[in-house]
C-alpha cells in the first residue's frame, strides 16, 4: 500500500477565532491527516469539534491560523486568484448546511449547473439535460429544476448539494454531513451511488457525518476528533473490533439501533462539557475520561501508532 | 381527553396535488408518537400544520387538527400566539435558518424570553436561558449568547433551537428532525431530556426522524410515511417486527449497522 498516492494532506492545520472577553477559541488544533486518492476518510467527532471548520479551510473558505495543506503535491495554503479558481475545480465540497449555500434567489437548474457555467464548460442549450441528468443521479424529479431551494424538502434540498458537488468531476469531493436530512433508504442508494462513481473515478471523499454505523460501513479509514484534536485514526473495519481511544468507544456506545435492548437505560458520558475556550493543558478528554491520571492532565498525548495502520493519541497506549 | 387529534388531513402547497393525505393521529398527554419515513412524504408538512406554520401558500386542504378539543382553523392570530411558544412549541429542522444571523443568540433568546413571559426581570431571563442551555450541553452558556449562527457549529445551532423550544415546558413538543445534526453522545442527552420533559411535565411529543433506532426507542406509537401517506403504524414491535407494507420492511434493511452491509 506504500504508493498509494497522497492527495490531500495538512500539517499541523489550526484555526483559532476571537471569542467573548477577549478569550481565543481554539476551533481546529494542528491536526495533521492525509487522505489517500480513491480512498473514503471518514471524520466522526463531537459536534463543535472543529471538523466543518477543518474542512472548510481546505477549500479556502476559512483562512488557516497556522500550518499547511498540500494537495496533490503541491502546497495550496495561500494560493489566490486564479490558481485558487483552478484549484477550486479539484476540490468540491458540500456543506453542511444547505439553506446558507444557496441562494435562494436561483433556481435549481442554475444552482446545481453553476460550476459548470463558471468554467465555461456548459453550453446553454444543454443545461437542462445536464441538470436533468445530475438531477438523476441523485433521484429527484426533472421538473425540480425549475424550483427554488425553499420550496423543498430537507432532504430534497441535501441531495441538490450533492448534485452539484458531482457537476465538475472533481478530484476531492468533501461531504460534511451531506446524507443527514435523507431517509436511510436514498441514503442507501446515495452511496450506492458515490461509490461506484469513487471506483469508477478513483474519487477521494473526506466524509463528515454523525452516523457511526454509515461512516463504518463506507468509509475506508475513520479520523475520530474531539476538541480541534484529531485523537484516533483507524481502518473502519477496526471500528467495530479494536477501537482505542476512550472517546472512540463512548461513541459507540452511545449508539442508538433497532435491534437495541429498549429497556436499557442511555449510556452517556458524564462530566464537564468541554469547551474550545478553554482547553485543557494535557489530554483534551481528561475531564470526561474515566480512565485520567495526572499524566493525562499535564502532557498532551501524541498521536502515535498503535498497530499498522492505526494511530491513537492516548497515553494507555504509549 | 386528549391533547391533539390529527384528523384525517390533506395538506397541499400552491395548486400543487396534495402532498399529504389522509393523515391522522391522536396524542394523549405524555404520548410520543414518531414519525419515519421517505425524504420528501410530507412529514414536516404534518408537523408544521399542526402548529398553523405552513410556509408558501400551503394549508391544510382536508380534514381538521384539534388542540385540547378545539379546532385549530377556529384561532385567531391571538390566540396561535399564545398557543406557540407554551402550549405547542417546535423544534426545526432547519433551526440555524430559523434564527436571525445578524443579531446575537442573546438577543433573540431574551426577546423569545420576554413575549411569553412579559414579567420577568431581565437577569432571570438571562439566567433561564443560560441554564437552558447549559442543559443541552452547549459548552460556555454566556459565550453562546453572545455569538451569532455563523460563529456556531452546526450541531450548535440546532442545540439553540432545542433550547428555546423547551424552555417553557410545552405541553406539546413539535421536533423536527432534533438530532440530524449532533454527534451520538449528543444526541443520547438530548433523547434524555426529552424523555425527562415527558416524565417531569407530561409534554407529549410529536418527534420526526430518520434515525429509525432513535424513533424506536422514544416512541409509544410509529408512523411511517411514504407519498403523503401513512403506510404503517403502530407500537414499535408491529412497526419493526410485523410491518405490513413493503416499504417499511424496505426501509428496516436499508438502516446501516456496525457489522451490517459494507459499502466498500
Ligand atoms: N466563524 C467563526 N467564528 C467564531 N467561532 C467559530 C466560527 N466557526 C466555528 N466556530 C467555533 O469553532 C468550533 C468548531 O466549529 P465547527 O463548525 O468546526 O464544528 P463541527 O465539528 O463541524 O460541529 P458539528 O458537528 O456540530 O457541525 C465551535 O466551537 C464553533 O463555535
Ligand atoms: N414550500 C413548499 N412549496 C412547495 N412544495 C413544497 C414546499 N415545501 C415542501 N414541499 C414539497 O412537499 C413535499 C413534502 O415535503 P416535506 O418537507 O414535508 O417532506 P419531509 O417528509 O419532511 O422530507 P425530509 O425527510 O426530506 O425532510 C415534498 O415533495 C416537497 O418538495
Ligand atoms: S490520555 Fe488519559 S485522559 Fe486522555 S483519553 Fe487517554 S487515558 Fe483518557
Ligand atoms: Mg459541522
Ligand atoms: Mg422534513
Amino acid at each position: 500500500m506504500s504508493e498509494r498516492n497522497a492527495i490531500l494532506v495538512t500539517e499541523n492545520l489550526t484555526k483559532t477565532f476571537p471569542a467573548s472577553h477577549r478569550r481565543i477559541l481554539t476551533a481546529v488544533s494542528g491536526v495533521s491527516l492525509t487522505a489517500y486518492q480513491g480512498e473514503t476518510l471518514g471524520i466522526v467527532g463531537e459536534s463543535g469539534c472543529g471538523k466543518s471548520t477543518y474542512v472548510k479551510m481546505l477549500v479556502h473558505v476559512i483562512e488557516p491560523t497556522s500550518g499547511t495543506i498540500t494537495f496533490d503535491g503541491r502546497d495550496i495554503t495561500n494560493l489566490s486568484g486564479e490558481a485558487l479558481r483552478q484549484n477550486h475545480r479539484e476540490i468540491q465540497m458540500v456543506f453542511q448546511d444547505p439553506a446558507a449555500a444557496f441562494n435562494p434567489k436561483m433556481r435549481i437548474i442554475d444552482i446545481v449547473t453553476e460550476p459548470l457555467t463558471n468554467y465555461g464548460l456548459l453550453k446553454r442549450i444543454d443545461k437542462e439535460d445536464k441538470c436533468a441528468e445530475l438531477l438523476e443521479m441523485v433521484e429527484l424529479p426533472k421538473d425540480f429544476m425549475y424550483r427554488f431551494p425553499h420550496n423543498m424538502s430537507g432532504g430534497q434540498r441535501q441531495r441538490i448539494g450533492v448534485a452539484r458537488a458531482l457537476a465538475l468531476s472533481p478530484k476531492v469531493i468533501i461531504l460534511d454531513e451531506a446524507t443527514s436530512a435523507l431517509d436511510v433508504s436514498v441514503q442507501d442508494r446515495l452511496v450506492e451511488l458515490l461509490v461506484k462513481l469513487q471506483q469508477e473515478k478513483n474519487l477521494t471523499y473526506l466524509f463528515i457525518c454523525h452516523d457511526m454505523a454509515l461512516v463504518h460501513c463506507m468509509a475506508h479509514r475513520v479520523a475520530v476528533m474531539y476538541l480541534g484534536n484529531v485523537v484516533e485514526v483507524l481502518p473502519s473495519i477496526e471500528v467495530a473490533e479494536n477501537p482505542l481511544h476512550p472517546y472512540t468507544k463512548a461513541m459507540l456506545g452511545s449508539i442508538f439501533s433497532h435491534h437495541m435492548d429498549f429497556t436499557k437505560k442511555i449510556e452517556s458520558i458524564e462530566g464537564e462539557v468541554p469547551s474550545p475556550l478553554n482547553v485543557p493543558e494535557g489530554c483534551p478528554f481528561c475531564d470526561r475520561c474515566e480512565h485520567a491520571t495526572d499524566r493525562c492532565r499535564k502532557i498532551k498525548p501524541r498521536l502515535t501508532e498503535a498497530t499498522p495502520g492505526h494511530l491513537v493519541a492516548c497515553h494507555l497506549f504509549d | 381527553m386528549d391533547i391533539l387529534n390529527v384528523q384525517n388531513i390533506s395538506i397541499q402547497y400552491g395548486n400543487d396535488p396534495p402532498c399529504v393525505t389522509g393523515v391522522s393521529f391522536d396524542m394523549t398527554e405524555g404520548k410520543i408518537v414518531g414519525i419515519v419515513g421517505e425524504s420528501g412524504s410530507g412529514k414536516t408538512t404534518v408537523v408544521r400544520a399542526i402548529l398553523g406554520l405552513l410556509p408558501g401558500g400551503g394549508r391544510i386542504s382536508e380534514g381538521r387538527v384539534l388542540f385540547n378539543g378545539e379546532d385549530m382553523a377556529t384561532y385567531s392570530e391571538s390566540r396561535w400566539r399564545d398557543v406557540r411558544g407554551s402550549g405547542i412549541s417546535m423544534i426545526f429542522q432547519d433551526s440555524g435558518a430559523m434564527i436571525n444571523p445578524i443579531r446575537t443568540i442573546g438577543s433573540q433568546y431574551y426577546e423569545y424570553i420576554k413575549i411569553h413571559r412579559p414579567d420577568m426581570s431581565k437577569a432571570d431571563a438571562y439566567a433561564l436561558a443560560v441554564d437552558t442551555l447549559t442543559k443541552m450541553r452547549l459548552p460556555d452558556g454566556d459565550n453562546i449568547m453572545k455569538s451569532y449562527t455563523y460563529q456556531l457549529s452546526g450541531g450548535m445551532r440546532q442545540r439553540v433551537g432545542i433550547a428555546l423550544a423547551m424552555t417553557f415546558e410545552p405541553k406539546l413538543l413539535l421536533a423536527d428532525e432534533p438530532t440530524s445534526a449532533i454527534d451520538v453522545t449528543i444526541q443520547a442527552q438530548i433523547v434524555r431530556q426529552m424523555m425527562e420533559l415527558r416524565e417531569r411535565f407530561s409534554t407529549s411529543i410529536v418527534l420526526v426522524t430518520h434515525n429509525i433506532g432513535v424513533a424506536a426507542y422514544m416512541s409509544d406509537e410509529m408512523i411511517v410515511m411514504q407519498y403523503g401517506k401513512v403506510m404503517d403504524r403502530g407500537d414499535r414491535d408491529t412497526v419493526l417486527n410485523h410491518a405490513k407494507s413493503e416499504y417499511t420492511r424496505q426501509l428496516l434493511q436499508a438502516v446501516p449497522e456496525i457489522g451490517g452491509k459494507r459499502y466498500v
